[in-house]
């Protein structure tokens, strides 16, 4: 039998089922508020009222060591698995291709290969978005090792290689509008022509169709359950996992910085070492000084 | 490295998200959620140099308290108390109105389908249609990319809409609303 859909009822029955709990009042904000400021005022980690507290400073130094460990013994393994993402659904939203391991003691070299086609405007910029994407595989592996040690069998991350593809090409495109607007800035008009040209492509890549070929926005509704317990559907807008490129390549034809960065900023997240010359694609807090 | 976060904004972020830290802790049956979320905010000030986004902070506290219910849970399990803990602590109300209305006795059904979740399921569920997470926000909370959010959430989805007793509860609701129009109708 097939499995039946998730529709707006099986929404609306799981945000129904949480329990109700009680609002918080105001004494209990300020008596939570001190526990906090005495935690950053003392250098030392705090006691709980009642319990030492261990809490996720402890978690943190597990995960640390954890990861360590896990990654040399991953030494064994290899990345790929010979298996291929099938199921529509997981194809629509993560991408297709195969299943990478992301503890393999080669995932690496399987990143480079799998995002060979995919132009950076620098090597720098192509190992800044490696390191990112490294990074990412390593939290896996702790995530991973973490759930094994809770008994958890069901946490078992695979990567995809489409996904792992998608994330390459957003990372060049936040280096080709950065390149965009260093040369717009100091009116170097061949680097100029040259980085629009690749931001008018990307749209086209290989890389974003096959886990983004629509490219769009729309309007959804989802229900949501207020402080009081009351239900009541609500709008929202959705977009694809590129929706925000078209908006780029097109704002790339003006001299504007702040209209190339603001899609960027809005709907996806650039890495702030591959945009220290368009500022306005990062938040604030992240800029690159 | 990102400018961190000072103790104006800290207590600004605090004020603005506490409500919903102390519900989401409540609802996962902290035993002692203002501890629990005043450890949250503590680790969110020891991490204030590599906090996300702001308007994804709310998320990642959610997922920052997830981890500390968790290591609560492991702490009190070495302690030997939580079978204790468990004896005393009140049924959950959900699940304890199933037997009074047949409103309730829905929320019963629903909670018990989410119980018979994998873990990991069961809290991407809770953090989207409890705490109103959108997919960027779940994937912060998760620690994990969008693209791995969306399939996390598109699976857990999937698994419950394929539960024997929701299928059921929602083909009888599908069939009420029908009975319902056609009454209008007649």
């Amino acid at each position: 039998m097939a499995t039946p859909s998730w529709t707006d009822d099986h929404a609306r029955l799981v945000a129904e089922s949480a329990p109700p709990v009680p609002s918080a009042e105001e004494a209990e904000v300020d008596r939570v508020w001190r526990l906090v400021t005495e935690a950053v005022a003392a250098p030392v980690r705090r006691r709980r009222r009642r319990r030492v507290a261990l809490g996720a400073g402890a978690a943190a130094i597990v995960l640390g060591t954890s990861g360590v460990a896990g990654m040399a013994a991953a030494g064994l393994l290899g990345s790929r698995t010979g298996d291929y993402n099938t199921d529509p659904e997981s194809v629509r939203l993560g991408g297709p291709g195969e299943l990478i391991d992301p503890r393999g003691a080669d995932y690496e070299e399987v990143l480079i290969e799998e995002i060979a086609d995919i132009p950076f405007p620098s090597q720098h910029a192509h190992d800044v978005a490696v390191a990112d994407q490294l990074e990412f595989a390593r939290r896996d592996v702790v995530s991973m090792e973490l759930a094994e040690a809770r008994g958890e069998t069901d946490e078992t991350i695979r990567h995809i290689t489409g996904g792992m593809r998608a994330e390459a090409a957003r990372a060049a495109v936040c280096s080709w509008a950065n390149a965009w607007a260093a040369a717009t800035t100091t009116g170097d008009a061949a680097g100029r022509a040259a980085a629009t040209a690749m931001l008018q492509a990307a749209p086209s890549w290989p890389a974003v169709t096959d886990v983004d070929a629509e490219q769009a926005f729309s309007w959804e509704k989802q229900w949501v359950t207020d402080e009081s317990g009351v239900t009541r559907r609500e709008t929202y807008r959705d977009y694809t996992p590129f929706a925000w490129l078209p908006l780029v390549a097109k704002a790339a034809d003006g001299t504007d910085p702040e209209a190339v960065g603001r899609p960027m900023l809005e709907y996806t997240r650039c890495i702030p070492e591959l945009v220290p010359d368009l500022p306005s694609a990062v938040p604030a807090e992240f800029r690159v000084p | 490295m990102a400018r961190p976060l000072t103790t104006p904004e800290l207590e600004e972020l605090y004020r603005a998200t506490v409500h919903d830290l102390l519900a989401y802790v409540r609802r996962r049956g902290s035993a002692d959620p203002e501890n629990d979320v005043a450890e949250v905010y503590a680790i969110a000030w020891r991490r204030r140099s590599d906090l996300p986004a702001p308007m994804l902070r709310r998320a990642w506290l959610f997922g920052t308290a997830a981890k500390v219910l968790q290591a609560g849970h492991r702490r009190r399990v070495a302690e030997g108390a939580a079978v204790a803990e468990l004896a005393q602590r009140p049924v959950d109300p959900a699940v304890a109105t199933s037997e009074g209305t047949s409103a309730g006795a829905v929320v019963g059904v629903v909670a018990a389908a989410m119980d018979r979740l994998p873990p990991g399921d069961r809290e991407v569920l809770r953090l989207v249609e409890w705490e109103c997470l959108t997919p960027a926000e779940l994937a912060t909370a998760l620690g994990v990319r969008p693209g791995t959010a969306r399939v996390r959430l598109h699976r857990a989805r999937r698994a419950l809409a394929a539960d024997p007793e929701v299928r059921a509860l929602v083909e009888r609701g599908a069939g009420d609303a029908r009975l319902a129009r056609a009454a209008r109708q007649a």
